[in-house]
């Protein structure tokens, strides 16, 4: 291997001494509309490095003009995007569709000896398949001519192939692009970027035949940040190099503690749930937005499939949507950990769980009284289906169940899709000294 | 195989609304592997029991109501429902879906599917509160209008019930009529007509039950990596943001806007009627249907006397709006808002108005046919006036609500530009701007629809050339398979913007755990369902001479405009799609391909 | 005598002027092929076996180091659809066919030839794109000392004699500049026109028979056949070493010439 390739390859993927890089693609605005990830290019980019980026992919005139943040050893590594696709404004995907495109088009722009004057340490291009016979060849083509130009230059090739168009179905995406990545490969790349696969198993035979260091792009935006974070986890799972991941890091509030998660992820071996907490939170509370519920009643699904018999539906959920009909209107009903019912209970039936802090009944000591239901100001304290019956043989008709926050992971927060309901910190809050 | 351990309730509820006749027979077991439920459960029961050329408004006529095994659980819109029945409209097979919380809790109500045959001497509802079935009486809420009905209904049983219900064009069987959940509905084709004819004003549920599934724990992983897919999708987004009419600028810059009655494709105004627009001036709230993580309906701030609906959907908005040249998005709402409340389908309400708009500027109809009423190009309070007629059945308004295609009837003059397939006035994309759509409109068993495998993906995702037919049979028999296992499966098509079958898939196994080693056994079932549903329709006696175009898209190219000079080639089109599907000539399935699918012998009647 | 010649001598036999070869670039139309998912894993074992190994200019990388009894290095110089089928998970709808790297390139990578299709059958266009390429090849490989070999792909639906179209394809890539030709088994009559038009020139028969004692694999030889021309099959049977083993051991047995 050439030593400039060589070291180009170092520079990327060897600057933790792990061959993994968590890199930011930033090169929006080259392809898609002017969004606001796009008009705020030089803070993001301050913020992702700030975050401890290894390696940011940007257009030919970003990187000519935010040469300076490159600079030093510290710095983070410059990948140029060298071709050029209008693929984001053919869709009606996260653009504001000044002028829209018909046919998708996928050109060479520059060449790899001018992304190396451009201090360059790795190009990205792209393959598409699944869009026509005659895109996938001009990709192939034009892969080849950089492949034979960064060979020359010492620049590492790293291809992005894509599955897009009419010829791509759930039941074909996979293959298609194992097929690319595999093709890529044969075609010359050093490394590649390219989409999650779904999966993790598939994800690691498409790594595992590709043979070349992968990194995993990220796709749209998530509101959710878990779930870039997730699908990374993954991907690293699946035994990807890193990732090259752009607006789920450039659209997110907090670029570089999005980058700081991913690098905990990446590099030190986190878990998802310790990389966005940062450290663990002891005791958590639920917590309503209410303006943000839309009433598709998930959380009380949710809630039901997690307890009781395991089945899915609506009935004796602990929690409840007081619907509205429209957003805004209705009312998130849970245990706000009032602690009235603990209070009430004349027989000291319910405390405090010692590890969740959710409200616990011990059931040998209730007589089902129902004060706990009663004083429950939210109503979501509610009659058992069936009763029970002790070893002495003494028998209850009903018990009062209770929100058990879910052991501290509340299934309800992890499913509502707009953040109407969340777990925060229940902080300054000891159950063995309550 | 004990089905209610793979998600369903194995139970059909099955009512006679002539005998009164109330019994529950379980699901057809050996089949459900090969039809999973929903779609195909509504196509295989219709084609099994309902015998050929049955008169859609006769007791004869069955309703299916069907759920899928997904509904009622925690996947992403598992509030979905569908009903299947023979439509006055087209007198082919018919397959409508709905969102809203009617269909979670009729599943908790313990029942997969609800077949309905017979007819009811006097009007009627039918009550089903879990295991107890009844018909009772509903005279006081005859006549009534929809969100009248749906409150009365409230009041009298309690909050938790869920209705559906028609409305006076229902009960009067017109062929615009549809059937409503509140602000959701199954409008098209006319099944609030059949509904009607059987005396039936509403079905309403309470249940208290769950759906079990056949792997939890594969479920749960199923459910979270559809999640993220729905999650991480910008289209999705862009539906949260801007509903359904977010797609509205691009597809008029593609050429592909129906305006005045398809003349154009491309509206001048339509900045005025776009996503944007409208949720800047018009919307105020989301609405999400049960179970669904998109929330893409919107709340209007309220009219002048206080009207709100939940909408408009970029259908109501070029149907009612660029379709009849209105721009005005106050006159979109009340027509919307009239739709809703009477039980109207906007899209067919809008094609007429369209239709009959463009026959005034003719000089085909005169003020005089229609009530004094002068609707030229873009004259909201005419379009209001002839709506109301539509909606209380008055004057003219008791042939215009019969549809384009008994319009067209009347004036056979009007042929070339009635834009109507089989009897279904067609749907926001302009054929000639969108080839593989044009085959859909053509080809689909219920008429003209975007919702059965149109690939519209060649409008707003840029998948395919818009303009060419090359690969278009093989893309839109990809979609109609794709699109069959969703409606199926019972989700709505929106979470298909983030999830792709690959998602569904793996949902469909955990919860069924029936043997589909592959994807591609999931697209084989909807290939099977789609042709289940043409073998009815042969058996009515449909072929290849019912699946064409209005002549408008055939022949008369538009002028101006991205999609200019552009006309369907539809005869090369049918041809490869035939082929590809294993059909004849004719467009009817050969006995070859009815046995790869696993579809039994049905030789007897295609002779 | 130029560096051509050196270089093509790199892949034959130096006793009997015989090779046997594999083909492993399908992978750049295929993607990972059955037996060949690990790449080098696969290949590498088998070069000591081989004489020649043709890779896609991106593998051709990790067959570095190798010495001098171990297989010499082609390289694919050109991307085609046409070799994908009908069930392929992209079926192809347009046959494209474009090059990917030229003599220079080749050289940097190593190689001891070019290897090209010449695909027969197709629209007219494609023909004239391979006819285009073979002169290019042959004769920019002319002045850098890089050898030709052409491959001869009568695989289009216009085929309607195939032996003649074989001897169409080797004829085109002779007048073109081929320095060797690979076709599929023409039949006796046909194999002896094609020996008499090539000259001397080596030609290696592509066979779908990888057992020694196929009829028409000793009959190319005694015909003066170069050698054979595998393809990736070879990685999906059991033990591929033995059957290179058979088939080497045919080649060069004197008897057979």
């Amino acid at each position: 291997m050439k030593t400039g390739l060589q070291n180009r390859m170092d520079r990327l993927f060897n600057r933790h001494g792990d061959g993994r890089a968590i890199c930011v693609a930033a090169d929006h605005g080259y392809m898609s509309d002017v969004t606001p990830n796009v008009v705020n290019l030089n803070a993001t980019v301050e913020a992702v490095i700030a975050g401890g980026v290894d390696g940011i992919l940007l257009a030919p005139g970003q990187a000519l003009r935010l040469a300076p943040l490159f600079k030093g050893r510290e710095g983070p590594a410059l990948i140029v995007r060298a071709d050029w696709m209008n693929m984001p404004r053919l869709g009606t995907s996260n653009v504001t569709n000044s002028v829209p495109q018909r046919l998708l088009i996928n050109e060479k722009v520059i060449t790899a000896e001018q992304a190396l004057s451009l201090g360059a340490i790795a190009i990205t291009i792209y393959l598409f398949l699944g869009y026509s016979d005659k895109v996938e060849t001009i990709g192939v083509d034009k892969c080849a001519r950089f492949v034979n130009e960064c060979r020359r230059a010492g620049l590492p090739c790293i291809i992005e192939p894509l599955a897009y168009g009419g010829k791509v179905t759930g039941a074909n995406i996979v293959e298609i692009l194992t097929l690319g990545a595999r093709m890529a490969v044969e075609i010359g790349a050093d490394a590649l970027k390219i989409p999650y696969t779904g999966d993790v198993d598939s994800f690691r035979n498409l790594i595992d035949v590709s043979g070349v260091p992968t990194l995993v792009l990220g796709g749209a935006r998530s509101d959710n940040e878990r779930d870039a974070l997730e699908m990374y986890a993954e991907a690293h799972e699946a035994g990807a190099s890193g990732c090259l991941m752009g607006r789920n890091v450039t659209k997110s509030p907090d670029p570089k503690a999005m980058i700081e998660q991913l690098c905990n992820i990446g590099h030190q071996g986190w878990t998802v749930d310790e990389a966005l907490r940062g450290k663990a939170w002891d005791f958590v509370r639920l917590k309503a937005r209410p303006a943000l519920c839309t009433g598709c009643d998930l959380c009380v699904g949710a809630c039901v499939a997690s307890h009781g018999n395991g089945d899915y539906g609506l009935d004796h959920a602990r929690l409840r949507i007081e619907s509205g009909s429209q957003t805004g209107h209705h009312k998130v009903m849970f245990c706000t950990i009032c602690k009235k019912c603990i209070d009430i209970c004349p027989t000291k039936a319910l405390r405090w769980h010692l590890d969740s802090g959710a409200v616990e009944l011990i059931p040998e000591r209730c007589d089902s009284c129902s004060k706990c239901v009663d004083i429950c100001p939210t109503h979501v304290i509610i009659h058992s289906k069936g009763g029970l019956t002790f070893e002495d043989g003494r028998m209850l008709d009903w018990f009062p169940v209770v929100c058990d926050l879910c052991g501290g992971v509340s299934e309800c927060a992890r499913i509502c899709p707009t953040g109407a309901i969340f777990t925060a910190e229940r902080s300054d809050f000891n159950p063995r000294l309550e | 195989m004990d089905l209610t351990q793979r998600a369903y309730c194995d139970r059909i509820l099955r009512v006679n609304l002539s005998t009164g006749s109330i019994e529950t027979t379980p699901l057809p077991a050996d089949a459900m592997p090969l039809i999973l439920g929903g779609k195909g459960l509504g196509a295989w029961l219709l084609f099994n029991e309902q015998p050929a050329g049955v008169d859609p408004l006769s007791p004869e006529n069955h309703m299916i109501f069907h759920t899928g095994p997904l509904t009622g659980t925690t996947a992403p819109t598992a509030g979905r429902f569908g009903l299947t029945t023979k439509s006055p409209a087209t007198g082919t097979y018919f397959d409508a879906y709905c969102g809203g919380y009617w269909g979670n809790v009729f599943k908790y109500a313990g029942y997969d599917a609800l077949v309905l045959t017979g007819a009811a001497q006097n009007p009627v509802m039918l009550v089903i509160d879990g295991d107890r079935v009844e018909i009772r009486p509903a005279e006081n809420l005859w006549g009534t209008t929809i969100s009248v009905a749906t409150e009365q209904i409230k009041t009298e049983l309690g909050q938790e019930w869920q209705s559906l219900v028609i409305g006076p064009p229902g009960e009067s069987q017109r062929n615009l009529a549809g059937i409503f959940n509140e602000s959701r509905a199954l409008a098209r084709g006319g099944v609030g007509a059949v509904m009607g004819s059987k005396k039936l004003k509403a079905i309403v549920v309470r249940g208290s039950g769950g759906v079990h599934v056949h792997d939890k724990k594969q479920y749960e992983r199923a459910l979270q990596l559809a999640f993220r897919a729905v999650r991480m999708s910008g289209p999705i987004s862009m539906l949260r943001r801007e509903g359904t009419a977010n797609i509205l600028e691009v597809i008029n810059v593609m050429g592909a806007l129906p305006t005045r009655n398809f003349q154009q494709g491309q509206f001048e105004k339509s900045d005025e009627i776009s996503g944007d627009a409208f949720r800047q001036n018009s919307w105020k709230n989301e609405y999400a249907c049960f179970g669904c993580p998109i929330g893409c309906g919107k709340w209007t701030t309220p009219l002048e006397d206080g009207k709100v609906i939940e909408g408009p959907e970029y259908e109501s908005i070029y149907a009612l709006g660029s379709n009849c040249a209105i721009s005005n998005r106050e006159t979109i709402i009340r027509l919307n808002w009239l739709c809703d409340e009477y039980g109207l389908d906007t899209i067919s309400v809008g094609g007429v108005i369209g239709f009959v708009m463009e026959m005034f500027e003719r000089g085909i109809v005169s003020a005089k046919v229609l009530d004094g009423i002068a609707p030229n190009w873009g004259n909201a309070e005419a379009a209001i006036a002839l709506v109301e007629k539509m909606a209380r059945g008055e004057g003219c308004g008791k042939w215009l609500v019969q549809g384009v295609a008994a319009i067209s009837e009347r004036y056979p003059e009007t042929k070339a530009f009635a834009m109507q397939v089989k009897g279904l006035e067609m749907p926001a994309y302009h054929p000639n701007a969108a080839k593989g759509t044009a085959l859909a409109y053509a080809v689909s068993e219920r008429g003209a629809c975007h919702l059965r495998g149109a690939p519209l993906g060649e409008i707003f995702s840029g998948a395919a050339n818009p303009l060419t037919i090359e690969g278009k049979p093989q893309l839109f028999r990809d979609h109609q398979a794709d699109k069959a296992v969703w409606d199926s499966a019972c989700l709505c098509a929106f979470p298909g913007y983030g999830m792709t079958l690959k998602e569904l898939w793996q949902l469909v196994k955990a919860a069924t755990g029936f043997d589909y080693p592959k994807v591609a056994d999931l697209e084989r079932l909807g290939e099977r369902i789609s042709t289940l549903a043409r073998l009815f329709n042969v058996r009515e006696g449909f072929s290849r001479t019912a699946d064409t175009l209005p002549a408008r898209n055939l022949t008369q190219p538009m002028t101006v405009g991205s999609a200019g000079g552009q006309v369907v080639d539809l005869e090369p089109m049918l041809d490869e799609y035939y082929r590809i599907m294993g059909w004849d000539a004719n467009g009817i399935p050969t006995q070859v391909r009815l046995k790869e699918l696993g579809i039994p012998d049905t030789r007897s009647f295609l002779e | 005598m130029n560096s051509k010649h050196y270089r093509m001598k790199e892949l034959l036999n130096s006793a009997d002027g015989r090779s046997l070869v594999v083909d492993t670039s399908n992978g750049l139309v295929l993607g990972a092929l059955p037996g060949l998912e690990h790449f080098e894993e696969s290949v590498r074992p088998l070069l000591p076996s081989l004489d020649g190994i043709v890779t896609s200019p991106g593998q051709a990388r990790r067959l570095g180091s190798r010495t001098r009894q171990e297989a010499a290095l082609l390289i694919r110089a050109d991307w085609t659809n046409a070799l994908r089928g009908p069930d392929f998970v992209l079926p192809p709808e347009t046959i494209q066919y474009i090059p990917l790297l030229n003599p220079t390139d080749a050289l940097d990578l190593g190689a001891s030839a070019l290897v090209m299709h010449f695909i027969l059958g197709h629209e007219e266009e494609i023909e004239a794109r391979c006819m285009q390429r073979v002169v290019n090849l042959a004769l920019e490989g002319l002045n850098l000392g890089m050898p030709l070999l052409v491959d001869v792909q009568p695989i289009g639906p216009r085929v309607v004699l195939l032996n003649k179209a074989i001897e169409l394809g080797v004829s085109y890539a002779l007048e073109g500049g081929a320095d060797g030709i690979i076709l599929p088994w023409p039949g006796t009559q046909s194999f002896k026109t094609i020996q008499a038009m090539c000259n001397g020139l080596p030609v290696w028969v592509r066979t779908v028979s990888l057992e020694p004692d196929t009829p028409e694999l000793v009959e190319a030889l005694q015909l003066g056949a170069a050698g054979f021309w595998l393809d990736e099959r070879i990685f999906a049977v059991d033990d591929p070493e033995a059957v290179l083993l058979a088939l080497k051991t045919l080649m060069h047995t004197p008897g057979v010439a």
